[in-house]
């Protein structure tokens, strides 16, 4: 169904109530308020709720039976305008120096929206509500106690363009407006007033005018006479009465016409005279302006012609001068070819030459590598040989050691007994043989038995491998420590070895497996590249 | 793996050809100033010996100090180095309840060996009662030939002010405590005329002040490490490749007594020569190409760890080039992952070495040196 706008009826009005009579048809009606008004539902003269755009259904005969069952129920519906209206009132009032001030204050004013239904508290008898009858109520609120009061403060010439004054205006009534109808839902928004022309202002526009117009008159006047000034000064009359009394006294009629006449002619001639001679001062004056200027202007024309041959002299000098750089640079490239020519075969040169020295320079060195090289050969070889020799000296040392002591042998064997000679002669040490022999006395009682335990003995010790006294003395039993002597002093040899054959010095370093470096026996890494040498 | 300074480590390192300690089996991680000091680096690979700062407050010196005053903490450094090495203070920060650190200014650098220095560090307007905890860092730093090591050292100073009770007379205490002593009090609480300044008891003596590196500064701000993220120790295994036998050292940290890879043309030291790295120019069969080799020295670079960074210095007079990049003799280079040096700098394709550095969480673990030519 569509809806009917339901709006105020009066352009002109603020507010009216919607009568129940006025919405009862027998069909249903959907009525809708514009979002600018305000509408207020009231049933059973309660305020129900106020509404902006509000949308309505009512009438019909639905609820025309809704009202048998339910019972009547008064309904209105208060429409009032949200829009800022205008209002406009007169002023009159008397200023500081009691002069009347007039003018029109203008009051820009609004339904207070989160107020408006407080503004039922301004709808007349009549169930609407006029702008008229709003600026009636203001009215008297603002004529003294506004107005008044702020003119009353300011002479009338100082009213017109006061914006403090109208700031004070605006603040009051605005106060007064909330003042009176804060409460009843309505706000002012601005307020301005318009000032008509008082008296003192009419008063200072007439005296303006008369200043302009005797201005004007002054000025007319100086222009007439300066006018008679230069009338007067442009006139220079001559009159001279080059007359003869006593002819004047005799002539006659005629000749006195005739003389007047040619006196007044002088007098014309004069005034011509000197207006000539002004027009000759203008003339003179013009003739000298214009050789003025000519020479003026003779003299740029001049200035100008020297410039231009200067700047023609300039011109060729620069060209002289460019001719001569163009010069200067085709001999400099030609100079910079030279030279880089020279540079290139320098360097050429030089190149040539670092190159044979790099390769002298290389030369040298390969050469002074070869010499440590043969050096280092030459030390080989050298090294060689004295190994050679050292073998060759040790060869021989051990082979006259060798001689020396089968020569010792035989030289001791001489004062040997049998026993010894049988001993040594199986292979046996001296000092085994001392032992061996030793041992075979103490066991036999003759000679041939002595000899034949020699031989079982000594026998015995070649095949248990015996090589020294202490294993022919641990083989045999022996403790023959007074023996010992006896047999080394016989046997000649050296001392014996002070320790057994597994007693023999142990190494003093250890190589490390890893990097081949040579460590103190002691050691439990290498101290090369840390490598564990031993638990 | 971390260096040791074990007695069996130091007979070991007596030793000037011993790399690794024959008892322990651990690596002599030597001083870069071994010959001057004979010591080996810590577990934080600072040395011991050349490294003896000793930090005192100076109890004596110190002004007692109301609420709303200023403290100044008289620091006295001493060098108690024996080998005769001196050190180097290059910056002291204080700070007060964990804010930013403050530079103290400082007149002076060097700590002779048996010298002392004093520095007032001052702590501020003291407004509020409580304690106050004043945190110190201290930058110093060894020399030897044209290497430093610095470090970073922490120590702290707790101070407690109590505000005055009355007008006339206060009830003031004020305490210092160190990190070694805790609890341990310099000044009683006495009540003392508020408009008299009160001293401390000068009786008790200069104060040590404990030590502690900071690590985590050092590397924070470029002190050691390498952009804040990656920290190259001593203890840094090197392994090479793409080398012949006998040209390079075993791999295994820089255990020389320089503390540092000679690398140029002479013959390594596994060949009885005096360089631990053997350069020469190969050609394209492989031969030596002597024209080329010739161009390296003898002696062409060194190859270093420094403040916790791989540092390359140039030897040579004919320069090399890091990254396309050439440096001339004496100049330094921090070498990162993925560097190149070039030792020749008119051909540097004829012979390359690339930098690898295996690192695991900030720590670099392995240097792999490869040689590309």
């Amino acid at each position: 169904m569509a809806s009917e706008t339901l709006s105020i009826s009066d352009p002109n009005l603020l507010a009216e109530y919607v009568r129940q009579s006025d919405l009862k048809t027998f069909f249903e009606r959907r009525l809708a308020t514009p979002p600018d008004q305000m509408a207020l539902l009231i049933r059973n003269g309660e305020v129900i709720q106020a509404y902006k755009g509000a949308h309505f259904s009512i009438g019909g005969l639905v609820n025309g039976l809704k009202s048998v069952v339910g019972g009547s129920t008064h309904i209105q519906i208060l429409l009032a305008d949200l829009k800022p209206f205008s209002l406009q009132t007169p002023v009159k009032a008397l200023s500081k120096d009691n002069v009347e001030i007039a003018g029109v204050c203008t009051l820009e004013l609004q339904v207070n929206p989160d107020k408006s239904s407080n503004v039922m508290g301004l709808m007349n008898p009549n169930g609407f509500l006029t702008r008229d009858e709003v600026l009636d109520r203001f009215r008297p609120h603002l004529t003294d106690r506004v107005f008044e009061a702020a003119t009353g403060r300011i002479n009338a010439e100082d009213i017109r363009g006061d914006k403090g004054l109208q700031d004070f205006i605006q603040g009051e009534v605005m106060r007064e407006i909330e003042r009176i109808a804060g409460n009843i839902g309505l706000i002012a928004n601005a307020v301005s007033v318009e000032w008509a022309i008082n008296v003192a202002e009419r008063d200072a526009l007439k005296a303006a005018e008369i200043d302009r117009e005797q201005d004007k008159l002054d000025h007319q006047l100086s222009v007439l006479r300066r006018n008679i000034e230069r009338t007067a000064d442009s006139r220079q009359i001559e009159i001279k009465a080059n007359i003869d009394l006593a002819r004047l006294a005799n002539e006659s009629e005629d000749e006195l016409a005739r003389m007047a006449l040619n006196s007044e002619i002088e007098l014309l001639d004069a005034r011509e005279a000197v207006a000539r001679r002004q027009e000759l001062e203008v003339l003179q004056h013009e003739i000298v302006l214009l050789k003025t200027e000519r020479v003026a202007k003779f003299e740029n024309e001049l200035a100008e012609a020297g410039q231009t041959i200067d700047l023609t002299k300039s011109k060729a000098a620069l060209r002289k001068v460019e001719r001569e750089i163009a010069d200067l640079d085709h001999l400099q490239s030609i100079e910079f070819r030279k030279r880089e020519a020279e540079i290139r075969q320098f360097e050429a040169f030089s190149e040539q030459d670092i190159a044979n020295r790099a390769q002298g320079q290389a030369a040298e060195h390969i050469r002074k590598l070869q010499e440590i090289e043969n050096q280092g050969e030459d030390a080989d070889v050298g090294r060689r040989i004295r190994e050679k020799d050292a073998d060759s000296a040790r060869e021989l040392a051990r082979i006259k050691a060798e001689a020396d002591s089968k020569l010792a042998q035989l030289t001791v064997g001489a004062k040997m007994t049998p026993e010894q000679i049988l001993a040594i002669n199986a292979g046996l040490s001296p000092d085994v043989a001392g032992v061996l022999a030793e041992q075979a006395k103490s066991k036999a009682s003759g000679n041939e038995e002595t000899m034949a335990v020699m031989r079982e003995m000594v026998q015995a010790a070649t095949d248990a491998q015996i090589r020294s006294e202490e294993q022919a003395r641990a083989m045999f039993g022996m403790g023959m420590d007074g023996a010992v002597g006896v047999s080394h002093g016989a046997g000649g040899g050296t001392a014996p070895a002070s320790g057994t054959a597994s007693a023999k010095a142990a190494p003093q370093t250890v190589e490390c497996p890893k990097c081949g470096r040579q460590n103190s026996a002691t050691a439990r890494f290498c101290i090369g590249c840390g490598h564990k040498l031993r638990a | 793996m971390t260096a040791t300074a074990k007695p069996c480590c130091y007979r070991a390192a007596l030793d000037p050809n011993a790399g690794y300690c024959g008892e322990c089996g651990e690596p002599l991680i030597r001083c870069m100033a071994f010959d001057e000091c004979g010591s080996l680096l810590d577990k934080h690979g600072c040395c011991p010996v050349c490294v003896a700062l000793d930090v005192h407050l100076d109890t004596a010196a110190v002004r007692g100090v109301q609420m709303g005053g200023v403290l100044s903490l008289p620091l006295v450094l001493k060098n108690t180095s024996t080998v005769g090495r001196p050190l180097f203070v290059s910056e002291i920060k204080v700070r007060r309840g964990g804010g930013d650190y403050a530079p103290v200014p400082l007149s002076w650098e060097k700590l002779a060996p048996g010298g002392a220095s004093r520095v007032g560090v001052p702590t501020g307007v003291l407004e509020e009662a409580g304690v106050h905890q004043f945190d110190f860092l201290i930058i110093v730093g060894y020399r030897y030939r044209w290497r430093e090591e610095r470090f970073a050292f922490e120590t702290s100073v707790t101070a407690e002010v109590s505000a005055p009770k009355t007008a006339a007379v206060v009830n003031q205490t004020i305490q210092i405590d160190g990190d070694m002593a805790p609890g341990f009090t310099f000044y009683n609480p006495t009540r003392v005329d508020a408009s008299q300044p009160e001293t401390w008891d000068a009786e008790s003596g200069p104060m040590p002040l404990p030590l502690q590196r900071a690590e985590k500064f050092e590397r924070e701000t470029g002190l050691r490490g390498l952009d804040g993220e990656l920290s190259v120790p001593r203890t840094t295994h090197f392994a090479w490749q793409g080398f012949d036998e006998g040209e390079v050292p075993s791999e295994g940290p820089i255990l020389s007594q320089g503390a540092s890879l000679n690398v140029g043309r002479s013959r390594a030291r596994l060949a009885n020569g005096p360089n631990d790295v053997r350069l020469l120019v190969h050609g394209p069969n492989g031969a030596v190409d002597e024209q080329w080799s010739t161009q390296i020295s003898r002696h062409h670079f060194d190859l270093y760890i420094e403040n916790d960074r791989l540092v390359l210095r140039v030897e040579s007079p004919n320069g090399l080039r890091v990254n396309g990049n050439a440096y001339g003799r004496g100049k330094t280079v921090t070498l990162r992952h993925g560097d190149t040096i070039s030792p020749l700098v008119k051909r540097p394709e004829a012979l390359a070495l690339t930098i690898a550095i295996d690192a695991h969480f900030g720590t670099a673990e392995t240097i792999t040196i490869k040689r590309n030519h």
